[in-house]
């Protein structure tokens, strides 16, 4: 027991080195971990453990300091959590995104939504018209510049497709080669696609949680690059404050990724327990992938990592706080990698039916590609790299919705090619087709 | 479906309010919600009286003491329950159509009251296939293009007045089937004169006539398909696949059970317009909105329908043989006993008592005084539970379905 106490685990190696490395104060937390690997640790004795095993572990164990229970944090009595410019892109987002639904939308509404600038009508909501946050000034900018130019490009080619192709069908019946309306069975939703079966509403939407969210936060505020810049660390271990606020820049950074996912959150300080239904992004499907139980406690676990690196900040304590960034990093990864293997895999089966029922399998293909489509902005902390490049992605994509050759996208994909995606993308997060 | 039950439930009644507390976006599965309730919370005295028109369960206990097969119970129900209940719904398409065309032919006052009677029959009727969705069934998707509720009238409206329609499209699901028909014999004006007029109509009439004609026609020619495929081969492939895995007769008819009684009957028939899935109530969302009055003969077939499968007991009414209720009894024999057959049967004649409360139109009923129909709702939810966790436990049957995900 007291060896096993040594190799205790959250969810991942990586978090290892930051349970080991703070010896000083100590705390008490209750966890239960499984350990399904063979894991090997290297301190004082060479300990291996092979085999499944639960350890209910009640004792003290050291993680140098303490890991509020909700995303509470003050100095002085003040709040130091801000992430309004957060929750401001995201509510931005979410108007272009149901704006693409109104066929009275014009392209250059949509456009102006995207980069919108300060003062600008482009939105219903007053705050967003007055704000000068933008969208699409933060649309995969952690890349090379020419990605950034792509990625921004691929979805207005959604929205303009959206606008010139489908509104003008709006009441036309969908079939191959021709956009138009499409309805599920049983007096189902009604559908909006393209002439390829693709909801460009949908493509935009599961899109922007890679492109925007994941991005913005892994490939972004909680990367040490970022949190270091300038003087932080000197800051942050002198509790030095930007000016005129109460927190520290470092703090900032920390919550304004935390504000990437949980912005729309109807409780921003305890988000598991309160999410509502504002989110479109990130934060809903924290939670479709939580209540599915090859996946339970994936809300709890990434909200607690959120809330360890952020009291590791207030600390200064900076191996602990990236410990928790990657730990952040494969449960938000694994969160986009779940969600498309998912839709991929619903779109399979429902083409598997005697009569299939086209308007489902295109909605779920639909959302499947934008999460696909998200997947090059995911990052594996093992290898620091997305867990599919950009060209890996568009290569899936080409498999997902063909258009070469004459073929017409969700009109013409194969069981198999969806299932070798879905179980292709499995692989790669550790899980299987099956758990999907 | 998705779309149709919707988002979250508040309701001021404490005493209901409990209940929905966990409602989410979806129609989820809540199995939660039925361990809020205390099972124990009903007693015997409770369920007097004359309170619905099925077989007396506990007279004939079919399959106590005698040794269970599945495949003795797999004959049972597609010889005495499930071909014999298709063979009447035919039947009663036999006479709507001879009825439609009557009135298409000659369209007067007689011929529409014929009609909508015919109408209500073969609705009636439909009430006792509607759970067997299996078979050639399934693989055509008949409640879909059957008993798709509520209509888009104003969909088939503009369909038929265009002509040229595919009633084998998707897309006009929600324009055709019994529904389509409550609406073109009851909901075109408000009385027989002038519904009738829209039939006797010099620049429409002959649209009105044919898309009557082809809804019926489709409506006689998919229950046919339906009953030759059972007659001729599904009903031998459906006995012999007598093993316990899922993909199995049992296993698959067990599920479509639980998933009708669950989706259709107790969120279709109540749930839906009773506001459980959305923010406020839905009146227009009964079962024969148009005709107005019969919502609740509707529920009470389907509901014996549904407890008549349980327990066993023939179409014919006359007798009862291996079932749900058998095998249950055959395992607790040999088990802890617990009862849990008579703790079903006692809520399904808990539900009719409760019926017994309701307004004929379910329609105003959630207008004049919801609280009934939620409280309805609840009764009927207890038997999901029931069904679908305690006794899929006992029979060792996993549930074959998921919800969508409601965006």
């Amino acid at each position: 027991m007291k060896l096993l106490k040594q190799i205790f685990i959250f969810g991942g190696t990586v978090s290892l080195i930051f349970l080991l490395s703070c010896e000083e104060e100590t705390v008490t937390v209750t966890e239960e971990v499984i350990v399904t690997d063979t894991v090997t640790v290297t301190e004082t004795d060479t300990v291996t453990v092979i085999d499944t095993i639960t350890v209910i572990d009640t004792d003290t164990v050291l993680i140098g300091f303490a890991v509020p229970e909700t995303y509470l944090f003050t100095r002085d009595g003040d709040t130091t959590v801000s992430y309004s410019g957060q929750t401001i892109r995201l509510k931005m987002a979410k108007e272009m995104v149901n704006a693409l639904k109104d066929n009275t939308t014009t392209i250059a509404q949509l456009l102006a939504m995207f980069d919108h600038q300060e003062g600008g009508s482009d939105f219903s909501d007053a705050d967003l018209n007055a704000s000068s946050k933008q969208v699409k000034n933060k649309i995969g900018n952690n890349g090379t510049a020419t990605n950034a130019a792509a990625i921004r490009a691929d979805l207005e080619t959604w929205m303009t497709n959206q606008v010139d192709s489908v509104f003008p069908a709006w009441t036309d019946e969908a079939s191959k080669g021709l956009a138009g309306y499409i309805q599920e069975a049983g007096g189902g939703s009604t559908r909006y696609v393209n002439q390829n079966g693709l909801e460009n509403n949908q493509a935009v939407n599961k899109a922007l949680i890679g492109a925007l969210v994941a991005d913005q936060v892994l490939n972004g505020y909680l990367t040490p690059a970022k949190l270091n810049s300038g003087t932080n660390e000197a800051d942050q271990a002198a509790q030095t404050k930007v000016d005129g606020k109460s927190y520290t820049n470092m703090e900032h950074y920390w919550d304004e990724g935390y504000g990437y996912i949980y912005g729309l959150a109807a409780d921003g300080i305890d988000p598991v327990t309160t999410p509502g239904s504002n989110d479109i992004f990130m934060l809903k499907y924290i939670g479709k992938v939580d209540s599915d139980p090859d996946f339970a406690e994936t809300a709890d676990e990434l909200h607690r990592a959120f809330r360890e690196g952020r009291a590791a900040v207030v600390e200064a304590e900076f191996e602990a706080r990236d410990a928790a960034a990657q730990h952040i990093a494969k449960t938000a990864s694994l969160v986009i990698g779940v969600r498309a293997a998912h839709y991929l895999k619903s779109g399979q089966i429902g083409l598997a039916a005697t009569t299939p029922d086209m308007a489902g399998v295109f909605h779920d293909l639909s959302e499947g590609f934008g999460f696909v489509y998200s997947l090059q902005f995911t990052l594996n902390p093992e290898t620091g790299a997305p867990y599919f490049s950009r060209e890996e992605v568009m290569e899936m994509l080409s498999k997902i919705y063909p258009t070469s050759g004459g073929m017409r996208g969700f009109w013409d994909v194969t069981q198999s090619d969806l299932e070798e995606a879905a179980t292709t993308i499995a692989t790669a997060f550790g899980f299987t087709y099956e758990n999907a | 479906m998705k779309n149709n039950l919707l988002t979250l439930c508040c309701f001021t009644t404490l005493s209901i309010s409990a209940l929905f507390l966990s409602c989410s976006e979806d129609d989820n599965v809540r199995l939660d919600e039925g361990s809020l309730i205390n099972q124990n919370d009903f007693t015997d005295d409770q369920i007097d009286g004359d309170t619905s028109d099925s077989v007396d369960t506990t007279a004939n206990d079919a399959g106590v003491g005698e040794a269970f097969t599945r495949g003795a119970m797999l004959v049972n129900w597609a010889d005495k329950i499930i071909i014999p209940a298709f063979e009447s719904l035919v039947k009663n398409m036999d006479s709507l159509s001879l009825a439609a065309n009557e009135f298409t032919d000659t369209p007067n006052q007689e011929n529409l009251i014929n009609l909508k009677q015919s109408w209500l029959n073969a609705y009636l009727a439909w009430q006792t296939v509607d759970m067997f969705d299996i078979g050639m069934a399934e693989e055509i998707t008949l409640r879909n293009f059957i008993n798709v509720y509520p209509l888009d009238a104003q969909g088939m409206t503009t369909t038929l007045l265009a002509g040229n329609y595919d009633l084998t499209s998707i897309n006009r699901q929600d324009e055709q089937g019994f529904s389509a028909l409550d609406y073109l014999l009851h909901g075109l004006g408000n009385t027989d004169e002038e519904i009738i007029a829209f039939y006797t109509d010099e620049t429409n009439g002959g649209k009105y006539k044919t898309f009557l004609t082809d809804v019926v026609d489709r409506m006689h020619s998919l229950t046919s398909i339906v009953l030759a495929d059972w007659k001729e081969s599904y009903r031998d492939e459906f006995i012999e696949r007598d093993g316990n895995a899922a993909t199995e007769s049992v296993n698959s008819m067990v599920n479509d059970y639980i998933y009708y009684y669950e989706k259709f009957l107790r969120a279709g028939k109540v749930g839906i317009p009773a506001g459980v899935f959305s923010n406020s109530s839905l009146s227009n969302r009964v079962e024969a909105r148009y005709r107005g009055g019969v919502s609740k003969e509707l529920l009470i077939k389907a509901l014996n329908s549904v407890q008549d499968f349980f327990n066993g007991v023939h179409f014919s009414q006359e007798d009862s043989g291996m079932s749900l209720k058998g095998w249950i009894n055959y395992l607790e024999a040999s088990g802890s006993t617990n009862n849990l057959d008579s703790l079903i049967n006692n809520q399904f004649e808990l539900i009719h008592l409760q019926l017994e409360n309701l307004n004929l139109d379910l329609a105003q009923q959630v207008e004049i005084d919801n609280i009934k129909m939620l409280e309805t709702y609840d009764i009927l939810q207890k038997n999901v539970v029931f069904m679908k966790v305690d006794m899929l436990q006992l029979l060792d049957i996993t549930v074959d379905y998921v919800d969508a995900d409601g965006d």
